[in-house]
């Protein structure tokens, strides 16, 4: 029981943990200017992986996103100056539901499975997003409505954190109150048993993928309003850093058992490493590592733990 | 499948490519010259080769995510010393540091039980972040021109990395078909619990499989440096989706437990085909990434098609449950 | 009153092979009825035309006396037919709750939010019927297989089934489970639904069905009353000839003693193991599910690591820590779960067989493997256990579950192993195969092989082995041999009301 408890909340305790040691190595870590810039870089990777929590609760994943990012960012930096922020935003979630509702029929009608279907799409995707942008960048000059995503505020909490917020309670809402997220475990957790069983597996499926795209064309506003540039090629890597705080979190990759809060709090775990270490003044490439490391550690202590359970029992 | 006989359901990616090269050699008067041709072998060993031993992997039941990364390490390293050591010594060292990372990867997977994607998910962060480190962030470079004849240069007309893809093909095709260890690979890919009961080192053959992968990543990370004129932190990112997509596209299934080598290579092939053909139509470079994702998804339904075709005749097959199996043909089609 | 099923003149046949023909009879309303039959007589066939996955070529079925064109599953359920498999089909990470009403959640109107309080009384409710020991909130992959089933059960009845058909429902029950199920049906019988019992044990026949069908090589052969009926009749009807030429006794006399253990022990499985085995003697280990009996058998494989106690073979202590030690010492293993641990599909049949034995038959200090010496290797043990293949480069998964059998067989035996342990070895296969086995392993004991065989099979056991050990919560309860096997004693030891060892009785 104990060991149960543990495991939930692990994740937790590793956070609070590096953040704590991150404190005494660097005060500056505990200023407010600084709380809220970590929480602003954590929100990009935490919204994209609140929809791919339900992508691997549901036993699949989608590596499109980093390229749907980087087109989130063409369209915003294309379509701003014509439409202004808010318009460009709404075009840019109904373009994202698109390609995400495209992932979703690729595998449920032609039968492709998720790996090697979302490969595929995450290369076309990025042809799109270059083809728009001719492959140059799509600047926005301090466009002050933009600004707004990283800079203004929403009843008094900066944007960004407001905007998680939301995410992620909507997100935990429905994995745990909404007969949506019962599906998606189950569909998850055998999905031979969930055909037979009456779940519209199929539109379950499709709107997990309509999820994924979502979520991620919101933290693709945010990268927007940061960069202030559309560009066809940032967003490299980002599919596996989302997926990597999803797992970290606490969701199973075998499928079925999700964890919501988990993946919100990994999230922010990376994103203090990376904080951390930039203000004890280690290059960027030093957080990648200590990232890897964290997330092998972390793995490796819950592998030996689960089998020094199974010997006992 | 480990058969001698040339079935033509298992060589789809062969027929598919002659096709495709009848094709354009019949709409493009470049795809006439032999030069086009060797150019694509050429450009298909830099994914090939590493594609060669990801298809133990892939066989086995495991995948590994990390080797664009490790590709980024081990090409640095190489450029860094061949200058000191020539190139049959720096051959052996990339390719043992090479192994070296794959070993780091099979202990991960093999031995702490960490799944495969999680761990080489890890290192892939890992390996590019020492990449970047040691050089820090600066593109490394050789000043030794014969260097670059390896990855650029011919050996009685043949590319050099074509040579090199074609011996570690055929090396690998032997260990998969001829030597016990091949079929360990392969059993593993089949049933883990039914390997255990065999007697079958299973976390021996995972660690070696990792091993191996790792070493043919050195291999291509050598040549790929010398075709470059350098090697840096940032090279051949999302190189591990290209090489996994050729073991997939040549008829690999991702759940493990059949596969063929020259199949991987004959995907590699294809790619290379499809790339230098849309240069060749002048599609725009951005284009060809939608093409080749389409290419992708067409050939990926078409296996997806046919292993729907597979559960269904398997399912019949399980609820017949005659004694008789009719002797002569393949009986295997008959439910 | 009309029939709850009436099967008129059902014909199916498959490329090659006519599963069903012409197969007619009824089913009475509210009445248990079993079907049994070898594999490939065509009960799964059947059982699959009435749960709607296929659809006959010739006859019809009538429901109630009415038509049933019974195109899909859905359709199959909608006319209230429920088919029970024998792999359920339950989501392991959502509740029992969940799983019994995922297809219609009760929400708040109008809006997609769950109402759990609902979810739960109903469940309650639906489980209380057939007084169901089930917690709704428990987590299915939490669950025993016995639990499992029940809950397999109540999705039945939550869909209005008035025709539950269950397929092998006990192959994975321990007998206090068997019990419950028992007693299930008979709730089931009692609140009118018609029960359609598929399975090759013919002692639950007789323990809880009304009537009986037998079919035999897709052909309907006859259906009476279980009260007119011995078990000695019924497999008359499915075998289609006299039984007694069906258990080849024969087991050489014993050796010497090739294999000893004392006081092995496992905590919770077994305990302070003592026994021995000669060369060239059969010996049958029976013990009900639980017992350890597997556990015991595994161990001397190295599948399971005893934490203490001592293991001899030839004489000489040995340690077993792997089936790599196991082999080397000679001991082979032939495991009951053939899909799942037994075989390996997609490899050719050459190559399933000559597995365990590459190093051994390959050239240059087994390196090179030679197609020849394997296709040597196979040859040999193909007419030595006769096993029908179409070619020996076609994938093993294609081939029926006898002769997968005898592949594992081979493979166990292509060893040279001198010790054979064999878990449950006819389990599944149809009699035709049975018997081809059970002469098999008299073969390999007049040869001189030591053969350990666990066999839940009581009528196997006594007719095959010349001793029998019998195991109750990890302990040998009885070493019988000569005229002490038989079933009662066996299960008296089983259950540990008497115990008969060596020296005593």
């Amino acid at each position: 029981m104990l060991g149960r408890l543990f495991e939930s909340y692990f994740i937790y305790l590793v956070a609070a943990a590096t953040f704590a040691v991150f404190a005494i190595l660097t005060p500056t870590i505990l200023t407010g200017a600084n709380i809220v810039n970590l929480l602003t870089n954590a929100a990009m990777v935490a919204i994209a992986a609140a929809g791919m929590t339900f992508a691997i609760t549901g036993g699949g994943f989608d590596l499109s996103i980093g390229s749907i990012l980087a087109l989130t960012t063409c369209v915003l930096g294309k379509l701003v100056p014509h439409l202004g922020a808010w318009g460009a935003v709404a075009v840019a979630l109904l373009v994202g539901g698109v390609l995400g509702a495209v992932n979703g029929l690729i595998v449920t009608k032609l039968r492709i499975q998720t790996f090697v279907a979302t490969l595929s799409t995450m290369i076309v995707y990025r042809g799109f997003a270059l083809i728009y942008t001719g492959g140059r960048d799509a600047t926005l000059y301090a466009n002050l409505d933009v600004k707004y995503f990283t800079g203004g505020e929403l009843l008094g909490i900066p944007f960004p954190i407001a905007l998680t917020a939301l995410v992620f309670l909507v997100a935990y809402g429905a994995y745990r109150f909404t007969p949506f997220g019962v599906r998606v475990r189950g569909i998850g957790s055998n999905l031979a048993a969930a055909q037979v069983s009456g779940i519209p597996v199929d539109s379950t499926l499709i709107a997990i993928f309509v999820l994924t795209a979502t979520t991620t064309v919101l933290s693709g506003t945010l990268l927007t309003s940061q960069l202030l540039t559309g560009n066809g090629r940032v967003g490299l890597g980002f599919e596996l850093e989302v997926i990597t705080a999803t797992i970290l979190g606490g969701t199973s990759l075998s499928g079925g058992r999700g964890n919501v809060w988990g993946t919100l709090v990994a999230a922010l775990l990376l994103t203090i490493i990376a904080n951390g270490l930039n203000l004890l003044g280690l290059p960027d490439q030093y957080q990648r590592l200590a990232k890897g490391l964290i997330f092998i550690v972390a793995l490796a202590l819950d592998s030996l733990l689960r089998r020094f359970r199974e010997r006992r029992s | 499948m480990a058969t001698s006989r040339f079935s033509l359901r298992e060589r789809g990616i062969l027929i598919a490519l002659a096709l495709f090269w009848a094709v354009c050699a019949g709409t493009n008067t470049m795809f006439r010259d032999v030069s086009t041709y060797l150019s694509i072998l050429r450009e298909s060993s830099f994914v090939g080769v590493c594609a060669v031993g990801m298809t133990f992997c892939i066989i086995s039941g495991d995948f590994d995510l990390s080797v664009g990364s490790m590709l980024s390490l081990l090409g640095i390293a190489c450029v860094a010393i061949v200058g000191h050591t020539g190139l049959f010594l720096a051959l052996v060292f990339v390719t043992l540091l090479g192994a070296g990372c794959g070993l780091i990867n099979g202990a991960l997977v093999a031995l702490l039980r960490i799944p495969a994607f999680i761990a080489t998910l890890a290192m892939y962060f890992i390996y590019r972040a020492l990449a970047y480190i040691v050089t820090n962030g600066q593109p490394v470079q050789f000043q030794e021109p014969w260097f670059t004849e390896v990855g650029n240069g011919s050996l009685a007309g043949v590319p050099t990395p074509f040579l090199f893809l074609v011996a570690l093909a055929a090396g690998a095709t032997y260990v998969l078909r001829r030597t016990p260890f091949g079929r360990y690979v392969l059993a593993i890919g089949n049933s883990r619990r039914a390997s255990e009961i065999s007697g079958i080192r299973i976390a021996r053959v995972r660690l070696a499989i990792f091993t191996l992968v790792g070493a043919f990543t050195g291999v291509a990370a050598l040549l790929i440096s010398s075709r470059m004129w350098s090697a840096n932190s940032g090279m051949k990112i999302g190189y591990e989706f290209d090489v996994i997509a050729a073991v997939v596209l040549g008829g690999t299934s991702l759940s493990g437990g059949k596969g063929s080598v020259a199949n991987t290579v004959v995907a590699a092939v294809f790619f290379a085909s499809l790339n230098t053909a849309m240069n060749m139509f002048h599609v725009d470079s951005y284009m060809q990434r939608v093409v080749i994702g389409i290419v992708l998804l067409f050939a990926f339904s078409l296996t997806g098609i046919r292993s729907f075709v597979a559960e269904r005749l398997r399912l019949r097959q399980e609820s017949r449950e005659a004694p008789k199996v009719a002797p002569g043909g393949e009986s295997a089609a008959a439910p | 009153m009309a029939d709850a099923i009436e099967i008129r003149r059902i014909t199916k046949t498959f490329p090659g092979v006519a599963a069903l023909s012409d197969v007619s009879f009824t089913v009475r309303k509210g009445e248990v009825h079993a079907v049994v039959g070898e594999n490939g007589a065509g009960k799964s066939t059947l059982m699959k035309i009435l749960g709607g996955l296929y659809r006959p070529d010739r006859g019809e079925i009538l429901l109630e006396g009415r038509p049933a064109a019974l195109r899909s599953v859905h359709d199959a359920v909608a006319r209230g037919i429920s088919v029970i498999y024998q792999e359920f089909n339950l989501m392991p990470e959502l509740t029992v709750a969940e799983n019994l009403f995922v297809a219609d959640l009760p929400t708040l109107p109008g809006l997609p939010v769950l109402r759990r309080r609902t979810l739960q009384s109903r469940a309650e409710a639906l489980l209380g019927r057939l007084a169901l020991d089930l917690d709704p909130k428990a987590f299915v992959k939490d669950l025993s297989v016995s639990r499992r089933q029940m809950v397999e059960i109540a999705k039945a009845l939550h869909h209005e089934a008035s025709i539950l058909i269950m397929d092998e429902p006990t192959a994975a029950l321990a007998d206090a489970e068997v019990d419950k199920l028992y007693e299930i049906i008979r709730t089931l019988r009692a609140q009118g639904k018609t029960v359609l019992y598929i399975s090759h044990r013919l002692k639950e026949i007789f323990d809880v069905a009304d009537r009986v069908t037998v079919l035999r090589d897709g052909r309907y052969v006859g259906t009476e009353p279980v009260a007119a009926l011995t078990p000695d009749a019924v497999v008359r009807m499915m075998v289609g000839r006299d039984v007694k030429q069906f258990y080849a006794h024969g087991s050489g006399e014993g050796g010497e003693e090739i294999l000893s253990v004392e006081g092995l022990t496992r905590a919770g499985a077994f305990q302070d193991v003592r026994f021995g085995v000669k060369k060239g003697e059969i010996l049958g280990v029976a013990g009900l599910m639980g017992s350890g009996r597997e556990e015991l058998v595994k161990a001397l494989y190295g599948l399971v690591r005893p934490d203490g106690g001592t293991i001899h073979v030839d004489g000489l202590p040995v340690r077993i820590e792997s089936p790599d030690d196991a082999i080397r010492l000679g001991i082979g293993f032939v495991t009951e779960d053939r899909k799942e641990a037994g075989i390996f599909p997609l490899m050719s049949v050459r190559e399933n067989v000559t597995l365990n034995v590459l190093r051994r038959i390959a050239r240059f200090g087994g390196l090179h493997v030679e197609e020849r010496r394997e296709r040597g290797l196979l040859g040999e043990y193909a007419r030595f256990l006769n096993i029908r293949y179409a070619s020996e480069a076609q994938p093993v998964m294609f081939l029926s579950g006898g002769n997968q059998q005898k592949i594992v067989l081979a493979r166990a035996l292509a060893t040279r192993c001198r010790i054979l342990l064999l878990l449950e070895p006819t389990r599944g296969i149809d009699v035709g195969a049975k018997a081809e086995i059970y002469q098999l392993m008299g073969e390999l004991s007049r040869q001189g092989m030591a053969l350990v065989v666990v066999s839940s099979d009581l009528p196997e056991l006594i007719a095959v082995c010349s001793r029998v050990l019998v195991v109750w919560q990890g302990r040998i309860t009885g070493d019988l041999s000569g005229r002490q096997i038989d079933e009662a004693t066996i299960m008296r030891c089983a259950t540990g009301t008497a115990s008969a060892l060596r020296g005593e009785g």
